[in-house]
């Protein structure tokens, strides 16, 4: 098993190859090759002397070499292919990779890198004849021309004094490896900002955005933004809702699941409330696996205070007690005519539109058809286009948005185009829809100001960070330059 | 430990909430940097959804909707349904090929050996029916619920000739910077060059706002993001401050307190 070594930079390389795979320099032989004692007597880490050197071609392996392991001569020519002998032409392509034809295994997928200077396969080697079969074959670095066929006394320049210092060998390595690599970004945290830059570690961006919204709660600390505004949407779902006869089928696309209830739970609470106070039929569908069992949590919660608003004569409760136990979900239970998981994501939606009893496997009886409203919990803008893009041109119900603040400019199109009833998003959303169905309730709870308090602080605090960061790198920029 | 034990129905009632309490900090804490708590919560939180989601696909897919109306419809000689024996052929092939996948050797390669390769070909049919459907639905949904009435909406609005000074200036200048982005994405980089110098200067002009005007675009998307996950940390904050107060251990950990404290 043999493989060149290049005399330039001291990397191994596949015998057969042209170029260095490390350096790129020219391993083409221009001499003779050299004889086996010759190879030996060379170290791994000490190259051919002269760059004009033929590439050294030695055995990686004594052990497979019973010439060399008996201290004989081999009698075999170094670079003969002993094609003579019957089948070791097959042979000899078997232990060329870069031969085979497409289809048969490879060593390695397809993208991976080839290591260059570290021991090959058995297989990978073989000694190769001083005509090539095949030359080019390698294909993997194009040729160094600048660098690659000079030798040390090119590299002094003529013009320089005498006294100028040759480069040495090392320097010599160094360059060509310099101007063989590929610019690399490095590696992350091999970076270091000069010391005149302000060091500002990520983390603490984390840990002051989130202090900003914690202490406000904790210090209840005021609301820097006063009340919210209350914006185009909110008025016209709560007037729509309001306006349900008693008992009317509101279809519930319920696409959020516990990754972002954290928001959504509090849009659409007030929205639940007020559907629960006109005694709707719920029929809930999600295409998240999470989904319907969200949606039962919220329906209970939203049931315990409708029930409380029906006995005590429009108060509400300030707190909703921790979680709901089994007879509250079974109330939710009963305000639900159906709450079901619809596999097949978007695929499936236009079922709903065509017929809803088939698409959810529920009993058709009972079940107003088309719905009097839907209302579409999003947590992403998508959902809701999804929604009017594939349902609603085919059941022609109405459609309310109860979404996040991130879905507001992605959907606001659609309600400006009429195609949304009600455009509920965001905490300011939710508090503006809480204030229309409860207007003489004097307090504002102390769960929703709250809210309200952390999100503008935060915000606040976001700002702050960008600000800083933007100055900050506009001045490390000006010192630099 | 009598106290303890008199709380415990409650702690064992709300052992969700505080199971979550320490799971939530646990994933916080990576901001601290990457260690093992964060980690195996993850892990713990991925297996679990995965669980649930094939638990929820045998309860409310398979099981109702796939295999009681087979066992039904063969038991019963009742042709009705024996259609569905095409969709459970569609999804054991799937299956199939995606075991294929999973016990891939790391040396082979993709469709090479012969019953390799035809778990490839067989696999591809429902998923080439999956994807046709799913694109033929896409495409007809966005005709009829996007393009037409927002095409329609555009067309009826007309110019605003009697809106105020602001609303006039606005729209201008977003049709200044629509026009300008579109300079920038779609025009000829040879083409503006082969244009009069000041037509030329212009449009380079032009095209340089609509680049500004898309790199602060994608900022705010980037901002929409922050903020909207910013809203999730305060809701989660909420809700522990709120509901665990509420729990017999908050209580518990309270009459401890007082105790120590004397209050």
């Amino acid at each position: 098993m043999t493989a060149i070594r290049c005399p330039h930079c001291g990397a191994t390389n596949r015998a057969g190859s042209n170029f260095c795979n490390a350096c790129g320099a020219d391993l083409r032989m221009d001499d003779a090759p050299l004889s086996p004692d010759q190879l030996g007597a060379r170290s791994a880490d000490q190259p051919a002397p002269s760059a004009s050197a033929a590439p050294s071609v030695e055995p990686t392996s004594p052990e497979q070499d019973p010439a060399q392991e008996s201290g004989q001569e081999s009698a075999r020519p170094l670079f003969d292919l002993g094609l003579a002998s019957p089948g070791a032409e097959e042979q000899w392509l078997a232990d060329q990779p870069w031969l085979q034809a497409e289809g048969d295994e490879a060593p390695w997928e397809e993208g991976d890198e080839i290591p260059a200077d570290e021991p090959q396969d058995d297989e990978a080697f073989a000694p190769i004849p001083e005509g090539r079969l095949i030359t080019g074959v390698q294909g993997l670095l194009s040729p160094l021309n600048i660098t690659s066929r000079v030798d040390q006394q090119s590299l002094v320049s003529p013009s320089l004094p005498p006294s100028a210092r040759e480069l040495s060998l090392d320097e010599i390595r160094r360059i060509r490896r310099l101007m063989a690599e590929e610019p690399s970004p490095l590696p992350a945290g091999e970076w270091r900002p000069p010391r005149r830059w302000p060091t500002l570690r990520i983390p603490w961006i984390f840990w002051i955005i989130g202090l900003s919204a914690f202490l406000p709660i904790a210090l209840l600390l005021g609301n820097l933004g006063g009340e919210p505004r209350q914006w185009p949407g909110v008025q016209e779902a709560y007037a729509t809702i309001d306006a349900l006869p008693p008992g009317a089928t509101v279809l519930v696309y319920w696409a959020y699941d516990p990754a972002t209830s954290g928001e959504l739970d509090q849009v659409a609470e007030p929205v639940v409330r007020h559907l629960l106070d006109k005694r709707a039929h719920l029929v809930v569908v999600s295409t998240l696996p999470g989904g319907p069992a969200t949606a039962r949590r919220l329906v209970a919660k939203a049931a315990l205070d409708s029930d409380a608003r029906s006995r005590g004569a429009g108060r509400t409760l300030e707190r909703t007690p921790s979680l709901p136990d089994a007879a509250t979900f079974f109330r939710a239970d009963a305000r639900m005519v159906a709450n079901v998981f619809l596999a097949g994501g978007v695929a499936a939606l236009p079922l709903i539109g065509e017929d809803l009893p088939a698409a959810l496997g529920v009993d058709a009886a009972g079940l107003e058809q088309p719905p009097a409203l839907t209302l579409v919990f999003a947590a992403r803008g998508e959902d809701v286009q999804y929604w009017l893009e594939q349902v609603q041109p085919r059941n022609r119900a109405p459609v309310i948005a109860v979404a996040s603040a991130v879905v507001d400019p992605q959907a606001r199109p659609y309600w400006d185009s009429g195609q949304l009833k009600g455009l509920v998003s965001g905490f300011d959303g939710a508090y503006s829809y809480e204030r229309l169905r409860t207007p003489f309730r004097t307090a504002t709870p102390q769960s929703e100001r709250a809210r309200l308090t952390a999100q503008n602080w935060g915000q606040i605090a976001l700002l702050v960070v960008i600000g800083l960061g933007n100055l900050a790198a506009i001045l490390g920029f000006r010192r630099e330059a | 430990m009598d106290a303890f034990f008199t709380l415990s129905p409650a702690l064992i009632a709300n052992a969700g909430l505080w199971i979550g309490f320490l799971f939530s900090l646990m994933i916080f804490s990576a901001i601290l940097g990457d260690h093992f708590l964060a980690r195996l919560t993850q892990y713990i939180l991925v297996g679990a959804a995965l669980g649930y989601v094939a638990v929820l696909a045998w309860q409310e897919v398979l099981r109702p909707r796939l295999f009681t109306p087979l066992w039904t419809a063969t038991r019963a000689g009742d042709p009705a349904d024996l259609w569905l024996w095409a969709l459970l052929a569609l999804a054991v092939l799937l299956f199939a090929a995606g075991l294929e996948r999973i016990f891939r050797t790391p040396t082979a390669r993709k469709g090479s050996g012969g019953w390799r390769a035809i778990m490839a070909v067989l696999g591809s049919i429902p998923l080439a029916i999956m994807l046709a459907v799913a694109v033929a639905a896409g495409v007809i949904g966005a005709m009829e619920g996007t393009i037409f009435p927002q095409f329609m909406r555009a067309a009826q609005t007309g110019l605003p000739w009697r809106a105020s000074p602001g609303d006039l200036f606005l729209g201008a200048l977003m049709l200044f910077i629509t026009g300008g982005s579109l300079i920038y994405l779609r025009a000829d980089r040879q083409l503006i060059e082969q244009q009069p110098p000041i037509l030329r200067q212009v449009l380079r002009w032009w095209a340089g706002l609509g680049k500004r005007a898309l790199w602060l675009a994608a900022g705010l998307v980037f901002a929409r993001l922050l903020v909207a996950r910013l809203t999730l940390l305060i809701a989660r904050m909420e809700f522990f401050m709120i509901h665990l107060e509420q729990t017999g251990l908050w209580r518990w950990a309270e009459s401890i307190w007082a105790r120590i404290g004397g209050g």
